[in-house]
């Protein structure tokens, strides 16, 4: 055990990724130092994420066919789980989130013996983003506080850190994009203790291309009306 | 000509589907629906009967709405299906992606 295993003993890092092989070696690079086990969740990619991570010496666990995120976030929380994992953090292979916040949100769950720690971009002020995005997040916040009763101010960071028992008690079944609704909605039932931490987000290029397509919000709107309606 | 052609192909649709195990439902679905179908070839105008009696006016409808009903259950049968069969997949491909973890 080094020394920075030593200051967060039982943290993993949940990295979910699908034909990130653009991305994955920088994000890899920069959680190198704030995180001593990470977990790679290759979800079926047809290129070289799985590779790349494993020359990072992240542990590399593949789907052989395409999930969804739901899904491979899932997938990496029970293998952190059998790994005997105090902490999990959930972190996207995009390159959008700030390493350093999972110092800040391991702090601050103890600190508040909070569960789950939720990334917010919103918290800290509007971070620059493109008007469209701005305002569908913010209609999904709206979309939040109505379903679950969370009184958040970023409903689909995939920034979070969840406490061992959380984790245990989550289960994701949406394999699809609406697992981030289905999570908040998870906490609110579970009566889970939150907390929301200031997080940056870097928007480039890349990750406004991976990201969600706009038009997918409606796909997520029916998942989450035929999983109430199948619950 | 075309009721015996239409009561054939009735005829061997019901073999088709009895040669299959069904569950108990299945089955009582299917023979109720053979039977209404080999009822309307044989006999066109009880459609037309039922149907003024339930004041749709014409049977062609009634049978029309009929099968848009029909065809909604078997819809959300199979739509149901898939998402069990998916989840399913999701359990055995999670499975094997835990099970073959990797590491250098």
């Amino acid at each position: 055990m080094d020394a920075r295993e030593r200051r967060k003993p039982g943290l993993w890092v949940v990295v979910p990724a699908f034909n990130e092989a653009g991305s994955i070696a920088n994000v890899l690079r920069g959680l190198g130092a704030h995180a001593p086990r990470i977990v790679v969740v290759d979800d079926g990619s047809s290129d070289r994420t799985s590779e790349i991570a494993l020359g990072m010496r992240a542990v590399v666990v593949r789907h052989s066919v395409n999930l969804g995120q739901g899904a491979a976030l899932q997938t990496g929380i029970d293998f952190a789980l059998a790994r005997n994992a105090s902490h999990i953090c959930t972190f996207d292979a995009d390159g959008q989130h700030d390493p350093e916040s999972i110092e800040t949100m391991l702090t601050t769950i103890v600190a508040f013996g909070a569960d789950v720690a939720l990334g917010s971009r919103f918290l800290a002020g509007t971070p620059q983003m493109p008007a469209l995005r701005r305002f569908i997040l913010r209609l999904a916040v709206r979309f939040t506080r109505f379903q679950t009763g969370l009184q958040l101010t970023d409903a689909h960071n995939g920034l979070r850190l969840f406490t061992r028992s959380a984790a245990e008690r989550l289960r994701i079944n949406q394999a699809g994009m609406a697992h981030a609704s289905e999570i908040l909605a998870a906490i609110a039932r579970l009566r889970l203790r939150y907390v929301e931490v200031p997080t940056k987000v870097a928007y480039t290029d890349y990750s406004l291309a991976k990201g969600q397509r706009m038009a997918n919000s409606v796909k997520i709107l029916f998942d989450l009306v035929y999983a109430a309606w199948t619950r | 000509m075309i009721g015996s052609i239409l009561l054939f192909a009735i005829i061997v649709f019901g073999m088709y589907v009895a040669s299959h195990r069904l569950s108990g439902v299945q089955l009582l679905a299917a023979i109720v629906l053979l039977a209404a179908g080999i009822t309307l070839v044989v006999w066109p105008n009880a459609a037309t009967y039922i149907a003024i009696r339930l004041n749709v006016g014409r049977g062609a409808d009634l049978v029309t709405y009929f099968a848009i009903v029909g065809g909604l259950f078997v819809t959300a049968n199979f739509y149901f299906r898939f998402k069990r069969q998916e989840q399913q997949l999701v359990a055995v491909v999670r499975e094997l992606a835990i099970r073959n973890a990797r590491t250098r």
